[in-house]
C-alpha cells in the first residue's frame, strides 16, 4: 500500500462539513456551506428546489453524476482529529464519501473529458429519500457513482430494497377465558405466517446468501385492550433482493394479514450492477495502482442507489472511504489516510471516463 | 493472445479487453480480472463480500 498525505484543504473541507449539524429536514446550513466550498474549487453551484447542493465541473459531453447525501442521523459526537482519524456524526455516513467526490472532481478538473456533477442530496436518512427522488427525474447520466462507505479499496455493486408496512388488527373486546384468539395472538399468528411464507419464497428463489434473501424485521409491536376494543399493531420492514416485485409481495401480504389490515409505508426495489460494468475497470486499476487489493461488496441495507439505479439504468457503482460498521454509532470516525486514498482513486477514475 | 484460466487451466484467446475488465472463463465459468493487456494475463476476479451497512 502506498503512503498517503491527505491535503490540508481536503481535511478542512471534511472537518467543516462534519462540524455543521445536518439532520434530515435540517440540512440547509450544511448545503450552503458545501456550495460555498465547491464554488471556491471552481464548481458551478446551485441549490435545487428540493434543497440539494448541486455542483458541476468540466464541460465534456460525457456526464458523470456523483450522488452523495448530506444529511445524517441524530447523535452529536464531538468533532475532533485523534490519531489520524476524524470523529464526528456523518464522518463516515456519508460526508466522508461526499467530500471525497468534491475533492476528487476538483483534483481531476484540469484533465477531465467529462462534465462531473456532485450532488449533496437531502433526506437520504429519512423515509422517502426526497433528494435522490428529485435527482432521479434528470436525464440519465452516462455514469453514476453513489457516495456511501465501503472502504477505499472496495467497489459496492448493489443494495437490497425495502418494503415497510404497518399491520393492525382490531376486534370487539372479549373475555380472555372465552373462545377465540385475542388481537395480540392474531398478530403473532400473522408474523409466524409471514416468516414461513418468506422462507418458502427464499427457497423457491434459490436464495443462498444474505443479499439474495428476503429478510423481515419486526421494528415495533403493541397489543392492548381499552375495555371496548381489543387491538394489536406491528411495524415491519422487509429487505428485498433485486428482482423481487414489491407489488406482488404486497398483494400476498394483504392475503396473509386478513382479517388484519396492511398499510404500506414505503417501497423500494433492490438494485445491483454487474461486475462487467464499464465503471469497474477504472476502479480496479486505480485501487491496484494505490497498492490495494480490490474487493466487491453487496450491501444488505438500502441507499440512494436503489432510487436512481432502476430509473437511470446507467453504469453505476457505490464508492466511498470509511467503515460502514461505524454508521449510526457513537464511534463514528474516518481515517484521514483512507479518505486521501479514496480521493486519489476517484480522481484517477474520473480522468479515465 | 492466449490466456490461461487460473481455476481450471483452460486456454483461450483474449482480445479487445481493458485492464481491470471482468471476463468469464469459457470453460468453467469463473469470473476473471484482466490484470495486464500486453501480454494479456488474467487472475481470479475480486471476491464478492456482503455487509449490512449503507
Amino acid at each position: 500500500m502506498d503512503t498517503v498525505s491527505t491535503l490540508p484543504d481536503d481535511i478542512e473541507l471534511l472537518r467543516r462539513l462534519v462540524e455543521i449539524p445536518s439532520l434530515s429536514d435540517g440540512e440547509r446550513p450544511a448545503v450552503e456551506a458545501l456550495c460555498r466550498k465547491m464554488e471556491a474549487r471552481g464548481f458551478r453551484v446551485h441549490v435545487d428546489d428540493t434543497g440539494n447542493a448541486i455542483g458541476s465541473i468540466g464541460s465534456g459531453k460525457t456526464h458523470v453524476v456523483l450522488l452523495g447525501h448530506i444529511d445524517t442521523v441524530p447523535g452529536q459526537i464531538p468533532v475532533r482529529i485523534e490519531n489520524g482519524e476524524l470523529w464526528g456524526r456523518g464522518a463516515v455516513d456519508a460526508k466522508g464519501p461526499l467530500c471525497t467526490f468534491v475533492a476528487a472532481a476538483s483534483a481531476a478538473a484540469a484533465r477531465l473529458s467529462a462534465t462531473v456533477t456532485v450532488v449533496g442530496a437531502v433526506g437520504e436518512e429519512r423515509l422517502g429519500s426526497p433528494g435522490a427522488k428529485s435527482v432521479a427525474r434528470w436525464d440519465a447520466p452516462d455514469f453514476c457513482v453513489i457516495g456511501e462507505p465501503s472502504g477505499w479499496d472496495a467497489v459496492c455493486l448493489g443494495y437490497r430494497g425495502t418494503l415497510g408496512f404497518h399491520y393492525q388488527v382490531r376486534q370487539p373486546s372479549r373475555h380472555s377465558a372465552g373462545p377465540g384468539e385475542s388481537a395480540g395472538e392474531q398478530a403473532i399468528a400473522f408474523w409466524n405466517a409471514l416468516t414461513t411464507e418468506l422462507d418458502t419464497m427464499n427457497a423457491a428463489n434459490g436464495a443462498t446468501t444474505g443479499f439474495t434473501t428476503i429478510a423481515p424485521a419486526l421494528r415495533e409491536m403493541h397489543a392492548g385492550n381499552n375495555g371496548l376494543q381489543d387491538e394489536a399493531a406491528m411495524s415491519i420492514g422487509l429487505r428485498l433482493p433485486p428482482g423481487i416485485d414489491p407489488r406482488r409481495l404486497q398483494s400476498r401480504l394483504h392475503e396473509l394479514a386478513a382479517p388484519g389490515e396492511i398499510d404500506v409505508t414505503g417501497v423500494q426495489e433492490g438494485f445491483r450492477s454487474p461486475k462487467q460494468s464499464p465503471l469497474v475497470p477504472p476502479f480496479l486499476r486505480a485501487i491496484r495502482a494505490a497498492g490495494g487489493t480490490p474487493r466487491f461488496t453487496l450491501k444488505l441495507g438500502t441507499s440512494d442507489m436503489t432510487i436512481v439505479g432502476p430509473v437511470w439504468n446507467c453504469p453505476m457503482v457505490t464508492y466511498g472511504p470509511g467503515d460502514a460498521a461505524l454508521d449510526h454509532t457513537p464511534e463514528e470516525r474516518i481515517g484521514l489516510d483512507d479518505y486521501g486514498r479514496a480521493i486519489r482513486i476517484l480522481r484517477d477514475v474520473l480522468e479515465a471516463l | 493472445m492466449n490466456v490461461t484460466c487460473p481455476e481450471c487451466g483452460a486456454e483461450w484467446e483474449l482480445s479487445g479487453v481493458e485492464q481491470g475488465e471482468i471476463v468469464t472463463c469459457p470453460d468453467c465459468g469463473v469470473d476473471l480480472e484482466v490484470l495486464t493487456t500486453n501480454p494479456a494475463t488474467v487472475g481470479l476476479a475480486p471476491e464478492e463480500g456482503e455487509d449490512w451497512g449503507e
